[in-house]
This record gives C-alpha cells, structure tokens and sequence, in this order.
C-alpha cells in the first residue's frame, strides 16, 4: 500500500458504485406479465374483431363442455345406459345413492353452463367497442351470443327443473349472489333471449363475423342460423306446454320432413392438439341399459326396431356392484363424432308433441309415423289409432334421440311418468331434478330449495 | 422510478457506507510475533488435526497431519480461539510474550460448540443460539443408502414431518417444518444450497393423459406421483443440513419463509494433503407390503364378482398371486461414491463423484444418478477470500404408472380387478394374455410401457467475501454470495399400441413429452461488521444485505395418440395436443439485523427486519416487512448435576408470498376444431387486486438443559405460529361463471412442542451408546375465515375431502355420515394430523463394531384408503371372502358391507394412520488397520457396512403405506393412499476405503 489515501478513495468509490447498483436493483421494475392467457380486463375494454371473434367461437367451445357428460348422466337417470368406472365406481352408485351438490353428478351441468353465459356477458358488453366490426355484424354477434346463452339455461332448468335457477348474475364476484327464479321465470327468460336473438339476427346482415364450426354447416349465417334459434324455441315451448308457440317456432326452424333426420346442428370433436376428442366414445366404460333390447318393438319380420338394432351392440357381460350389461351403444364410434345439439328428427317429434297437446291427433300421428317407419322400419300406427299416444310418442322420442341428451329422462318427467322408467335392486333410485351446487348454495342463508341431498324416489324394483 | 423507493435505498447504502468511514482509521492487525505448538484430543492424545485457530474473525491458520501448528499474532494480550467441529471450543488468553502453547482439545458430544445460522450473513454458537435449530451431519445423512435426501432427515428433526409420497425409485417427498403453514400457497420449505435458492418444483410428467386422472391439460398432474427434485442432490457430497422451522430463525428469508427454510452446505475441502474416500455399496429391494388378493373358493364367488364369462374361467385350486408378480422384482442397486479433499493454506479444494443405480420392485422403474461436485476455497489476499461450489448431476428416473386413475390402466388398479384365478403371465409367444376382468393387464403394461423422467441439472455457488479490515476490537466484511440453479426435466411417457387398454380410445399407443426448464438465480450483497470489547463482555454483530432473486419455470407438453407403427416419436401420431405453461417470479428483499452478545456471552439479543417485495404480489413495488427479535441467556453455575441451562425466546415474522399466477384474472385461450377461441377457463378464478403475502407471527420459547458433564442434553421448546393473511379462496356461486376468488383474509394458528434428549449413557474406551429421542406435536387451526368453509383438491365428501373450516383444525376430514335416525349428513369424520411423532436413533461402538439403528413413530393421524376402497368395489380384497358380523340377513361379506354403506358413511375407509417404522439399521465394521494395508498399501482405514432400510413397520393400517400421497407434496391434502407404488425395503452392504 503506497498511499493511504488514494486506497480509501478507491474504497470509498467502491462502496458508492455498490450502492448506486444495489439502489438500481432494489428499484428496478420487476413486474411479470401473465405469459399464459389473455387478461380479461383488457379484451373487454379494448376489443378488437380478432379477440371479440375468438370470444364468440369460444361460446360454441363453451357449451359442448357438459354435453357429453350431460348424455351420460342423465342418460343414466333415465336408464338409457349406466357409464359404469372400475375405478370412479361413479354411475352406479350414483343411480343407487341419493344426489348431492357437491360432486359427481350432481354439480353436472351447472358451473359449465353458466361460465358460458358470463363469455356471452362479456362478449355482450364488449361488442360495441370493436371498431371494425359492421352495425349488422354486431347484430348478427348479439343474436349468436344470446341464442347460445338461451341454449346454457335450458341446460340447467331441464336438469334443476322445479328448484330454479338463478338469472342475472352480477360481474362482481363480491356482490352477493342473484336470487334464484323459478322455472316459470327461467322458461321465460330463454324465451324472451331466443327471441331477441332472433330480432337481432334477422338486422345481422349476409353473414357472422367470425367462424363457426363445421358442426353448423348450413346454419352458419345469420339467417340460417336462426333456423337453429327457432328449434331451440320449440324445444323450450314444448317443454313448458305452449304447444302453439312450439309449433310458430318450428314452422321457421330446419324441421323438414323430406330432408335426412339427421339434419341439424352438432357439437364437433377434433384430434386437434387443445381441442378435445368426444368423451362418450368410451366403449370400455360406457354400457347401454339391457332393458334397450328387450323393451325395443318388433318390426313385421320379427326382428327389433331398427334404432335398438343399428344404436346398441353386444359385448362381453360387465358387472359392476351387481349392474350388468353386454349392450353398448354405437353412435359415437370414432373420438371425433359430433354429438347434437338438436337434430330434424327431434323438431318432427317436437311437432307431434305440440300437435298432440292441441288434441290435433292426425297430425301428431303423421309425424310419428314418419319417424316410426323411417328411423324404427316398424310399422305406422293406424290414423284411427285410439290407445294412448303419448305413450306411443315417448317411445318413439326415447328410441330416436337414444343417448344424445338425457330425453328419455326429460320427457318421462315432464309428463310425470318418471317412476315408470323401470329400476333394478341395484339401481333402485329415481331423480326428479339434480341438486343446486353447493357452490352455489354456500353463498345463500336460508339455503335455497334444491341445495343439499336429492333423494329421489325408489319404486318397486323389477327382477 | 419510484421515489420513495430510491430514497430508501440510499438510505441502506448510506448506512452500509456509514459503517467503514467511521471505523476506516482502525489498525492493521498483523504484527511479527509468532505461536506455535501442538493440539492433541482428550483422552487418547491422539493429534487433533484440522484445528481452526482463530483470532476474533480473523483465521490465523489451522493445525497439521501431526496436531502442531504455527500462526502469527499482533502485539499484547490477545484471546485465540482454537475450534474444530465436534470439539469443545478452546478460548486461551495468550500473553504478551508467550511463543508456544500446547492445547488439548475435548470433544463436543452434544455440539454446542456447532455454528447455526442467526442471520442472511451471520451465525452463532448453538450454546447462544435462541431458536431450535435442528442440524443434521453428513455422519448421520449417509448410513444406509436412501431415494432422496429427505428420506434420510426422517425421524430425525423434530418438528419435521416427513413423508413419502410413494415408494417409487426416485423420490418424491414432502418436508412440513411445524406442521402445515397455509391453505393454498406454496407448500414445500424453502431449499438454499451454499447460499442458492435452488427449486424444489415438482413438474408432473403427464401421466394422466394415460391414467385420465385428471382432464385438465396443464395443471392435470397434481396425481402424476412425480418426485420433486430437491431429490437430485447427493446426499454424499453434503457436510451438513440445518432446518430452520418458524418464522423466527426463517424471519431471514423473508416472504418465501412461512414453511421453513432448509440450509444444505456442501462439504469444503480440508488443508493437508489429499484425502480419499472410496465407497461402494450394493443392496437389494423388495416390495415391503401388499394388500394381497383374493381366493375364489368356488365357480358361483368368482361369477358374482366378475360376470359369467369371466367367471367361467375359474378353475379349482388356481392362484396367481397378481400383486406380487407386478410388484415382486428384486432388482439389485450400487452405488459407488468417491471423494478427494486436501489443499494449502490459501486453496483447498473438493471434489465428490457419485454414480448410482437403484433397481424398482416393478418392471421398467428404477433411478440413476451420476453426481460430481467440486467445491473450491481460495485466498486471494489476506482480505479477500472466494468460495465457489459447482454441482453438476444427472438423474434418470422410471416411475411406472401409479396412483389414481379413470380407465383403469394405472397398475394398482388394474389388480384390483385381475382375477386370481386366471393367469395373466407373459405367453411363450411374448405377448401378453388379456385380462377378461379389466381393461388393462398389469403385468403387460407394467413390462412394455414407459414412464421416465431424465434432469440434468447444475447448481453453482459463489461467494467472495472482503473483510475490509479485521482489527481484535473490530471487524468488517463484504460478502457477495450467490448462484444459479438450472435444470432440464424431460419426461418421457410411452404406452405402447399392443397393450390391451391402448384401442379402447381409438388412438392406440400414447407418447407424453413433457420438457421442462428451470432456472434459479439469486445473488446476497451483504455487510457485517463485529466490535468487540477487550474482555469479551460484548460483542456486537451489524448485518445489512439485499438479495435479488429470480426464478422461471417453463414446462411444454406433448401428447401424441395414434402412434403411426408404435413408434415412439411424436412427430409419428395423428393425434397431437401441446400445452405450454410458463411461471416467472422476481424478488427483491433487504435484510437489517444487530446481534449482541453481551456479559461473557451468556445473553444473546437479536433483533431485525428484512423487506421483500415480488410480482407475485399485486404490488410488485409494495415491500412487506418482517421484524424480528430474539433473545437466550445462559445460566452457568447450577447445582448438582446440572452444566448449563439456557433459557431463550424469540418472536419473528415471515411470509408466503402468493402463488405464481394467482394475481390473475385471465381467459382461457384454446381452440374448437382449429378455430381460435377464448372463453372463461373452467373454475376460473378472479384475482383480487390486493393479493400480498401470508404474514406468520411466531413465538418460540424454550429451555436447553446440558448435564452430565456435557454427556446428557435436553432441548424443549413451545411454539406458537399466527397466520395473519392467509391466501384463501372462496367459493364462488356458479352463477357467476367463475370458479373462484383468491384473497388475502383469515387467520390460522398452529402451536406445539418440541422436545429432544441427546445423551451418551455410556462412553468408555470400548464401549459407546449415543441415543437421540426426539418428540415433536403441532396442532394447527382455523382460527378465523372470511369465507364460507372450503375443501383442498380431492375426490368430494363422499370419499371424504379436507375442509377448511373456522374453528376447525387444519386438517379435518369431512365426508358422509349418517344421523342415528338414519338421515345423512356431511360431517367431521377424521383428521389428518398425528397425535405426536417420535424418533429413536441409538447409535453402539463396541471397539470396531458399530451398530446405529433409527425409529420413526407416528402415533395418531388419519389416512383415506381409497386403495381399499378399489378392492372392495371390484370384491377382489383378502377379505372378500368373510362374512361381516351380524345382522346379516344376505349373508353380506365384509368388503361388501363396506362398499355398500360407505356413500352414507365415508368413515368406511379413513383408517388410523400410526405407524412405527424402522427406518435404518447399520452395522459396521471397522476392518483392521494391518489386514487394509496388506489389502492396499495406500490405504489408511476400510471398514465394512451391512444395513437396511425400512426393514420394519408396525401398523394396523391395511392400505399401502400410511404416508402416502396420491396428490404428492400439498399443504393439507396428503393423506390419500389410492393404489401408489407401493413401499420397498432395501439391504445394503458397503465398503468405505479412506487412503
């Protein structure tokens, strides 16, 4: 060390340059940005066609989450098929236990339906703020965006039924949470969604501004689309008994009696990497009812009704907790078969249905025999036929819309026939609507009817 | 910029600056006057080498291969401390014209004499220190051969719980420091290897895209039994662990300290010439317990269980014993380990290689492990001294498929449902027979698919220290520490299309690639600066630091179905998902601390604050302080028997910062048939825009008893963790479209005791018993909530779920039940956390023999045996064939009534989880001096190794093991046993060469 000081100005230079860096550092902006999604704040107040776009598709991804869970669970409620787990035991115990909010099945069919109608919300509130979009397309956006939020309600209230369902939830997640209407109220807001869709896609101009899937085709324009809308209608109208509201409605729908059946609109499934494959093409899990075959009508040569025949498979016996089946349902053959949304040979029945509450008979057995003889090659039932027609029309809905949404259920209900779907000693239980959530319920005092345990009922059961 | 922050950043560095202009003027301290003699241990006069002597903080050198030393000293009276791990400590006041000093050392058997950590830069004695500190020695690490380095600390800190995840190869562990710390917030302590905080992340291979454990593509693995990977680490390379358990000794860490914080040091060089440690060993395992499967008596059990065509196939007096076949390899393991150390007095080095082979119980598992570490200590000049500590490793893990699954693939599954009665053996032809009863083969998909994961990893360390200048009244120091952790994970899944559950999705043959980066880097400034008085009354110990730290983790993945030829190429399948899964996280903390000892060192006061902020708060600019202050004093003239009673309390706070990615309220951005949506992600949540760190307020008190004449210790203390802010969820109605709310609110508080007795009952020249016993309760409860109760990840009530709940404890299970008159309800039907927990190590020396055994016990504590519940669905456990106790109108069996009643009463299938298990057993051979050197002539000592691990365990649980957990490493939802890789005992013998 020569000189002292020129080693403590050193030093001291040191210790201020260490300090300048330490203070940089200890200042430094060091924010992260979330590198995984999109911010919600920022596409709802700064909206541009391509994220408002996304958003609408979105809706159509939004709403086949719970379909194929909805086939199978409810299915099961209605004894269409038992999706039977080694490992989950799920279904089973779930047709022989009561229900309850807080898992499988009873949160089913719920928080998915209304995730897609807060996208729909904020798509909704976001729609005006994109600059490249036309007047006629965001008309034609609302109306996508609201047909597809009616399509979310109906369901929940198909699977809530007389415990209702809330409506208007708030955009704050603190506010308490909105009252839960009734049935009535709930049928009356699809209605009145469906049918301001239709006002606003009918000024939605030439065509959507963004892309819908190929499970649309024909229905991908504002004015095909509202064919779509319209069946929706119906199929509401149907089940809240307006028959002749049901029958307006299909009269501007795709129903088409010389048209295939299976014309309509479906939820579509890809191997694409971030989509999903159809989660019902299961066959090592899922197992038709036995009751398919042995209850299906015979056509004059003998053999079953071509639906229990070209629907249903035999397999190797499975058994689980007692439930056995060696029958196995065919539709969903491959992991990107679509699934319905709604379908021409749902919208004939819907017909006969509402023609059949008017008392209009001749008509409702025109249309059952259309389907009768095209779908089940079984023979028409005579114009004079006087037995019990519903009973004729629910066969012919149960065997038609098999495993495509829990109709047998539905309908079974709807015209209080629920405990003649037959049961089993290991499958004793029937269900009258699925319970509220307890999610949804946690946030309430007193809680809401709905909330807790469903019982159901346990009629006599069949050997 | 923000001002305020700047300005209080010069302020630190003012201080900072503050302290050496002041002192700057002290003088230099070396002077020409020399010290020599010899060091010597008590009782065998054997010489001590490796002695540090010490002046102040000054080293003036260490002793030789013979004991002698020579060091130089400034003028006057000075006091030298002569040190070496596990001896006393020798404090000599060495006169003014005194030139030799001979000194005879004594050894520290209860180690007060051991260093811990006090502050981010600073120690202490133990004998001063004022918290529990566990520490663990390298002695005690690597008696018997373990998966993972936690496994080694289990029974051994008290106040650690420790458990497996599973018994896969590998690892997979989960350390709770004082039981559970939080809700939702990170859950593992915080791991610092030399000073680098290094990640402990658990990156799921994506074994559910095989098992559909779970449908969600990025954070789906929770159930993926994947290890965490503070498992990489060699356990042979480390030269001490030290486990700071509450926010009092964790305060330092800040916002990442809540769940403890876990020092590993690796081991440094020693002065002298080089030292060599040659170890091979070589052990074998087996599977260490099975549920076993059932006998079918007759045509009709078989038909009832699995359908006619199954059961037709049922023969008389045919058994295959399924579970031990999948289970039942027996696969040899080595390892070999070699190490150097040596180095002059201004370079000493290290260096340890480590190349492992550990076998699985099942086919195609099994973990490797290549390790070399280098550590290198070097003297620049007489101020400025740097460390650096390089770990390179490289480990390659088969995991097999475990744990839950949803298509029955998963192995404890698929047995099950595999008949007895049917043999499910390889054919001659090479293929595999199908399994009439499942949809999966065990045996066929446990030997053709694959589950592995390959790390390389490297963890450097530096640390350059300037002591500015060292004078016997003062000292100050620079020190700059720091490092990076870096590591690739890559997973590698392939389900092959022959295996029988491979079409039933139409896609047959799967390959997951899962890639994963992490990269860990943080760098310490700190300075400290130590005055002293003459006598030793006071000193004084001054600590600022600031820490920068960052950490990223970006996870890719890959699952490919359809696989074009069954070729193990994504690129050659049809069906190709990718999900990608970035975090990335900046800190900020800065540390203040003053450590006085005062009155001959026998009060010790303490206080400070650090201040952190992240961008994992929502404030990323906002600092959170945490305060601390501790305080022990030493009582040393007791009567009778008595040495040394220390009394101590200390308060501190720490935090948990929020959760990457929780201060989000995103969309979900994916695609429908290739067209671009965003749409709100399924459970999503909304952020609160206030989301900050759990604040954990801790007091600890206690009393460290020394008697015996240091043969006898005793160590109790009680403490009381407040969790102010717990990050916490709440549930959202469905209604509005999101899953959940993440928020700051609540409160939690656990409390317990910690007792450990270390003795040495016998120590003669022949014969020595050394024997720990250690006691540890905790007992955590929701104190306050500001939401409605909520359950952690699990399966729902009716397989019972963990519910948090105000007024509850932590861990209470809540599932089904059923009212006297027959109504259900969901309530309380267990708790997780154990009565007490107990260790027992006892070491005996009887001349060259050494036995060392190691006790674990568990007593209390419940567990979810989701296993059971598998075999009893299928009706295929050993006890399907007893006939449950009466009424019994159907003549109902016992698995049968169980699976029957348990939706209405979950209690069915939560077991009492105690346990005693025998960790280790070790004994040793020292081989003759004369029969090494005829063997090798370089050689200095051999000695021989016969041990095992987990040879014992004494329970009434009829699941797998009771500390499994299917969703790995969580802050309360361990306790789930649903069919994992079961446990293995391992035997080990190994041979130690020392030249």
């Amino acid at each position: 060390m020569t000189t002292t000081r020129h080693y403590r100005r050193g030093r001291l230079s040191t210790v201020l340059s260490a300090s300048l860096v330490l203070s940089a550092i200890a200042c430094g902006e060091i924010d992260v940005a979330n590198p995984n999604n999109p911010s919600v704040d920022g596409l709802v107040n700064s909206p541009t066609a391509t994220s408002a776009g996304a958003l609408a598709t979105g809706l159509l991804r939004g709403t086949r989450a719970n379909v194929a869970e909805g086939i199978r669970w409810l299915g099961a409620f209605g004894r269409e098929g038992y999706p039977m787990s080694v490992t989950g035991a799920s279904l089973p115990g779930s047709v022989r236990d009561p229900l309850n909010g807080n898992g499988f099945p009873g949160n089913i069919l719920y928080a998915d339906p209304y995730r897609n109608i807060r996208s729909a919300n904020l798509l909704l509130s976001a729609i005006d703020g994109v600059g490249a979009w036309t007047e006629a397309q965001k008309q034609a956006t609302r109306g996508f965006a609201k047909t597809i939020q009616a399509y979310d309600l109906l369901q929940v209230i198909v699977t809530r039924d007389a415990f209702g369902a809330p409506l208007d939830a708030s955009l704050d997640p603190t506010a308490p949470p909105a009252p839960i209407a009734t049935k009535a109220q709930v049928y009356a807001r699809i209605a009145t969604l469906l049918d301001e869709a239709r006002t606003h896609l009918l000024a939605g101009g030439a065509a959507f501004p963004f892309p819908l899937t190929a499970g649309f085709a024909g229905f991908n324009t504002p004015a095909t689309f509202l064919r779509v809308n319209r069946a929706l209608r119906a199929r509401a109208a149907v089940y809240t008994d307006n028959w002749q509201a049901a029958l307006t409605a299909l009269s501007e729908s795709f129903l088409s009696t010389t048209a295939p059946l299976t014309l309509g609109a479906y939820h579509v499934f890809t191997t694409n990497s971030g989509d999903i494959t159809n989660p019902n093409f299961r066959p090592d899990l899922l197992f038709a009812h036995p009751r398919l075959r042995t209850e299906a009508k015979l056509r004059a040569d003998g053999t079953l009704d071509l639906r229990a025949q070209t629907k249903l498979m035999t397999v190797p016996t499975f058994v689980v907790q007692n439930i056995s089946s060696n029958v196995q349902f065919t539709m969903y053959n491959s992991a990107t078969a679509p699934i319905p949304l709604i379908r021409n040979e749902e919208l004939i029945l819907l017909r006969a249905e509402a023609n059949l509450g008017l008392g209009n008979t001749a008509l409702a057995i025109q249309d059952i025999n259309l389907v009768r003889s095209t779908s089940g090659g079984l023979a028409p039932l005579p114009a004079t036929f006087s037995g019990d027609l519903l009973t004729e029309l629910l066969y012919d809905k149960h065997y038609s819309l098999l495993w495509e949404g829990g109709h047998t259920w539905i309908d079974m209900r709807h015209y209080g026939r629920l405990e003649r779907i037959p049961v089993r000693a290991a499958d004793p239980r029937l269900f009258p609507a699925m319970p509220i959530p307890v999610a949804e319920c946690q946030p309430r005092s007193p809680q809401p009817v709905g909330c807790g345990i469903v019982n159901g009922i346990t009629p006599t059961p069949q050997p | 910029m923000h001002l305020p922050c700047l300005a209080r950043a010069a302020l630190v560095a003012l201080i900072a600056q503050a302290v050496p202009i002041t002192l700057a003027h002290a003088q230099d301290p070396r002077s020409a006057r020399s010290l020599s003699g010899r060091v010597t241990e008590e009782g065998n006069g054997l010489p001590a080498t490796q002695v540090q002597i010490v002046l102040g903080a000054v080293a003036l050198g260490a002793t030789r291969d013979d004991g002698t030393y020579s060091v130089r000293l400034p003028a006057g009276s000075v006091t030298v401390t002569f040190r070496r791990i596990g001896f006393k400590r020798n404090e000599i006041t060495v006169g003014p014209n005194m030139t030799t000093l001979d000194v005879v050392m004594s050894r520290d058997l209860l180690r007060l004499g051991e260093v811990v950590v006090s502050g981010q830069a600073t120690g202490i004695e133990r004998r001063n220190a004022a918290t529990a500190i566990a520490s663990v020695t390298a002695a005690e690490l690597n008696r018997v051969p373990a998966p993972s380095l936690e496994t080694m600390l289990a029974g051994r800190v008290p106040g650690a719980e420790i458990s497996s995840n599973s018994g896969a190869p590998g690892g997979g562990n989960q350390i709770r420091l004082r039981g559970i710390s939080t809700v939702i917030g990170a859950a593992t302590p915080l791991y610092v290897v030399d000073g680098v905080i290094i990640s402990d992340a658990t990156i799921a291979p994506g074994v559910f895209a095989v098992t559909g454990s779970s449908a969600n593509p990025v954070a789906g693995g929770r159930q993926d039994n994947a290890s965490n990977r503070v498992a990489d680490l060699d356990p042979n390379s480390i030269e001490r662990i030290e486990v700071l358990k509450g926010a009092t000794a964790a305060s330092i860490y800040g916002s990442r300290a809540n769940n403890g914080v876990v020092l590993i040091t690796t081991k440094r060089g020693a002065l002298g010439k080089p030292a060599f440690t040659l170890t091979q060993r070589f052990g074998q395992s087996e599977v260490a317990r099975t549920i076993g499967m059932r006998r079918f008596n007759s045509q009709a059990d078989a038909i009832a269980t699995f359908g006619p065509a199954v059961g037709a196939l049922w023969k008389e007096g045919t058994y295959f014993d399924h579970e031990r076949e999948v289970y039942g390899q027996t696969p040899t393991s080595w390892e070999s380990v070699m190490s150097v150390s040596g180095g002059s007095a201004d370079t000493r080095y290290f260096a340890s290689g480590l190349l492992k082979d550990d076998g699985g119980i099942i086919a195609n598992t099994g973990y490797r492990k290549q390790s070399l570490t280098m550590g290198l200590d070097q003297t620049i000049s007489p101020k400025l001294t740097a460390r650096i500590t390089s770990n390179l490793l490289g480990t390659k893990t088969g995991r097999g498929l475990t744990n839950n699954d949803n298509r029955g693939v998963a192995l404890g599954q698929a047995l099950a449902r595999s008949p007895s009665f049917i043999d499910l053996r390889r054919n001659a032809d090479g293929s595999f027979p199908r399994n009439p009863a499942a949809q999966s083969n065990p045996l066929e998909t446990a030997a053709l698919s694959t589950n592995e994961e390959v790390v390389y990893r490297a963890i450097t360390s530096g640390n350059l220290t300037y002591n500015a200048f060292t004078r016997t009244s003062q000292d100050l120091r620079f020190i700059a520490s720091g490092g990076v952790d870096f590591f690739n994970q890559r997973s590698n899944i392939l389900t092959p299309p022959q295996l029988q559950f491979e079409p039933l999705d139409g896609l047959p043959g799967t390959a997951v690639r899962s890639n994963a980066q992490s990269l860990n880097m943080n760098l310490n400034l700190s300075a400290v600066h130590t005055y002293r008085t003459s006598g030793g009354g006071l000193q004084a110990t001054t600590s600022i630091g600031h820490q920068y730290e960052q950490r990223g983790l970006s996870n890719s993945r890959v699952v490919a179905q359809n696989l074009i030829g069954g070729l193990d190429n994504i690129g050659r399948a049809t069906a190709v998902s990718v999900a990608e899964d970035d975090s990335r996280t900046n800190d900020i903390g800065i540390n203040a601390q003053e450590e006085l000892l005062l009155f001959d060192q026998k009060l010790f006061l303490a206080a400070g604050f650090r201040a952190d902020r992240s961008s994992n708060n929502s404030d990323a600019d906002k600092y959170y302080y945490f305060p601390r202050a501790q305080s022990s004093y030493r009582f040393t003239s007791l009567p009778w028997a008595f040495e040394e009673l220390k009394v101590r309390l200390a308060v501190g706070r720490s935090g948990n910062q929020p959760q990457f990615g929780q201060k989000f309220t995103e969309f979900f951005g994916g695609n429908i048939a290739g067209l671009p949506t965003i749409e709100i992600g399924t459970g999503a949540q909304t952020a609160d825009l206030n989301l900050r760190p759990e604040i954990q307020t801790e007091v600890e008190t206690g009393l460290d008893l020394s008697l015996l004449k240091g043969r006898a210790a005793i160590e109790f203390s009680y403490f009381n963790k407040r969790i102010d802010d717990l990050l916490v969820t709440a549930t959202l109605a469905n209604s509005t479209g999101y899953g959940l709310r993440i928020f700051n609110g609540g409160t939690m508080e656990s409390r317990g005791y910690e007792a450990a007795l270390r003795a040495f009952p016998i120590v003669t020249k022949s014969f020595e018993w050394n024997s720990t016993t250690t006691f540890s309760t905790v007992n955590a409860k929701v104190v306050s909530l500001p939401v409605p109760p909520f359950q952690a990840p699990g399966f729902g009530t009716t397989f019972g779920v963990f519910q948090v709940e105000a007024g509850k404890s932590l861990t209470q299970i809540v599932g089904n039940d059923s009212l006297p008159n027959g109504q259900g309800i969901v309530r309380q039907v267990g708790d997780a956390n154990p009565d007490f927990r107990m260790g027992f190590s006892n070491s005996f020396r009887l001349g060259k023999i050494n036995v060392t055994t190691l006790f674990d016990w568990q007593k209390g504590g419940e567990v979810i045996n989701l296993t059971r519940f598998l075999w009893d669905l299928s009706r295929n456990g050993p006890d399907c064939n007893d006939i449950a106790a009466a009424p019994n109108p159907n003549n109902e069996t016992v698995c049968v009534r169980r699976g029957r009643t348990f939706s209405r009463q979950t209690r069915n299938y939560i077991e009492d989880a105690s346990f005693i298990k025998m960790r280790e057993l070790a004994v040793t051979y020292d081989l003759p001096s004369k029969l090494v050197r005829r063997a090798m002539s370089r050689a200095e000592s051999a000695r021989l190794t016969l041990s095992g691990r987990n040879l014992l365990i004494i329970t009434d649980y009829t699941g797998v093991d009771p500390e499994v957990s299917n969703f790995g490493s969580q802050a309360i939802s361990r306790g789930f046993d649903v069919s994992p890789y079961p446990p293995s005992r391992s035997f080990w013998l190994s041979i130690d060469v020392r030249f």
